[in-house]
């Protein structure tokens, strides 16, 4: 695609936890060995009167500070499943609020982990269609809302977080590759039962992980994704400058590098100080990777998100 | 792999020292939901990725129903 990341802009809640106020809460874990498989130190949690469109709103003007036009804004996706409202459209509020154009095109998109990458493959084709010239794609969620405090497999991972992330016509082909999937037959395995209109009588209105069926999905989809990507971009592992994967948890990340073979040089990973922040994870990630000087111009980057759905994306993005 | 090379990898898994046909995640205090990705890890590795091809062994939290899912995959060396 004739298509450019510009720039990214994030956004973490003020309010941060780290191991100690996981044992306050639960004397019972274990913290270092529980850190010991997440590889996650530190977790961004919204306050109760903070949701992910205030979240998003800060990360949005952060970019637009920048000197980006907000009148050049011709398209707004908004990747969240933690909306304000069933109804309406989180990303019309958002475009209300950051003050874009009436005929700006503003829709959400439902996904979790692989949502930044299927917001980069549709904001693309936006922009290839000549329908729009440049737009943005806003990743929020706050799946620690959705969590509970004595949850041992959720709460040691789950971060919040917003992204915004410009992306405008190019002359080159900077985009691309992409292969994108789904198997919803994994949905009950990632899911917050009772959050809309299906009542399950016998759940809680809780973030429920199976946590060894993902690991098996993500064994399995990532890569084989990876493979085609690479297949379709004609390139070799070699040829990938820099990897960000979503970042789940260090457990799924080391055995994704292990098997695939990768140079964990290669790889970059924030899921340390950040958490997982699932839809913004991998714009985050690029953005630090950028700000920490592990990318140059012309380099290939390879992202894949996966999870919740299930479902799964990735592409290579060469770097400007 | 056979029977032994298994309990093996769940003992370093795990890292404990008494693993047998009969533990479980039941009788097992370090067979928990961390412990049992361990273990998922550990035999990942040990059969080259093949894991990943079989969804229900993300529920056998048992030595028993482990060796089932293999058997059954022919992926124990019964000899």
């Amino acid at each position: 695609m004739k298509v450019k990341i510009s720039d990214i802009e994030f956004y973490l809640p003020h309010k941060s936890e780290t191991g100690d106020q996981l044992k306050l809460d639960n004397p019972d874990w274990d913290i270092e060995k529980i850190e010991g498989k997440t590889g996650i130190k530190k977790r961004f949690i919204s306050d109760v009167d903070e949701t992910a469109l205030d979240l998003a709103i800060v990360a949005t003007e952060r970019l637009f500070k920048k000197g980006v036009k907000i009148d050049e804004i011709d398209f707004l996706i908004y990747v969240t499943q933690s909306p304000d409202y069933l109804l309406p459209t989180s990303a019309c509020i958002l475009q209300d609020k950051l003050g874009l154009r009436k005929n700006c095109i503003a829709f959400d998109v439902n996904l979790g982990c692989s949502g930044f990458v299927y917001g980069l493959s549709i904001g693309g084709a936006l922009i290839e269609s000549k329908l729009c010239s440049q737009g943005i794609i806003v990743c929020a969620d706050t799946y620690t809302k959705y969590i509970d405090k004595n949850d041992r497999t959720c709460r040691p991972i789950f971060s919040d977080g917003a992204s915004s992330t410009l992306i405008s016509l190019s002359e080159n082909d900077q985009i691309g590759s992409f292969d994108l999937g789904t198997d919803g037959s994994g949905a009950n395995n990632l899911i917050v039962y009772n959050s809309a209109n299906r009542i399950s009588k016998d759940k809680e209105k809780n973030l429920f992980m199976a946590g060894s069926d993902i690991f098996i999905f993500t064994m399995s989809s990532v890569p084989n994704c990876l493979n085609k990507i690479l297949m379709e971009a004609k390139l070799k592992l070699k040829d990938i400058d820099l990897f960000i994967f979503h970042q789940a948890s260090k457990l799924v990340i080391d055995t994704i590098v292990n098997r695939l073979k990768i140079d964990p040089k290669k790889c970059f990973n924030n899921y340390h100080e950040i958490g997982n922040t699932v839809s913004s994870s991998i714009p985050i990630a690029l953005s630090q990777a950028n700000s920490s000087g592990k990318l140059n111009s012309g380099d290939k980057v390879l992202l894949l998100g996966f999870g919740v759905g299930y479902s799964w994306g990735g592409c290579v993005v060469h770097w400007s | 792999m056979n029977i032994s090379d298994l309990i093996l990898i769940i003992k370093k898994a795990i890292n404990i020292e008494n693993i047998n046909l009969e533990s479980s995640s039941e009788n097992t205090e370090e067979w928990d939901s961390l412990g049992h990705l361990s273990i998922l890890v550990a035999l990942d590795k040990e059969l080259n990725g093949k894991l990943s091809s079989i969804p229900e062994i993300a529920t056998a939290d048992s030595v028993e129903a482990i060796i089932a899912i293999l058997r059954k995959n022919h992926l124990i060396d019964e000899s």
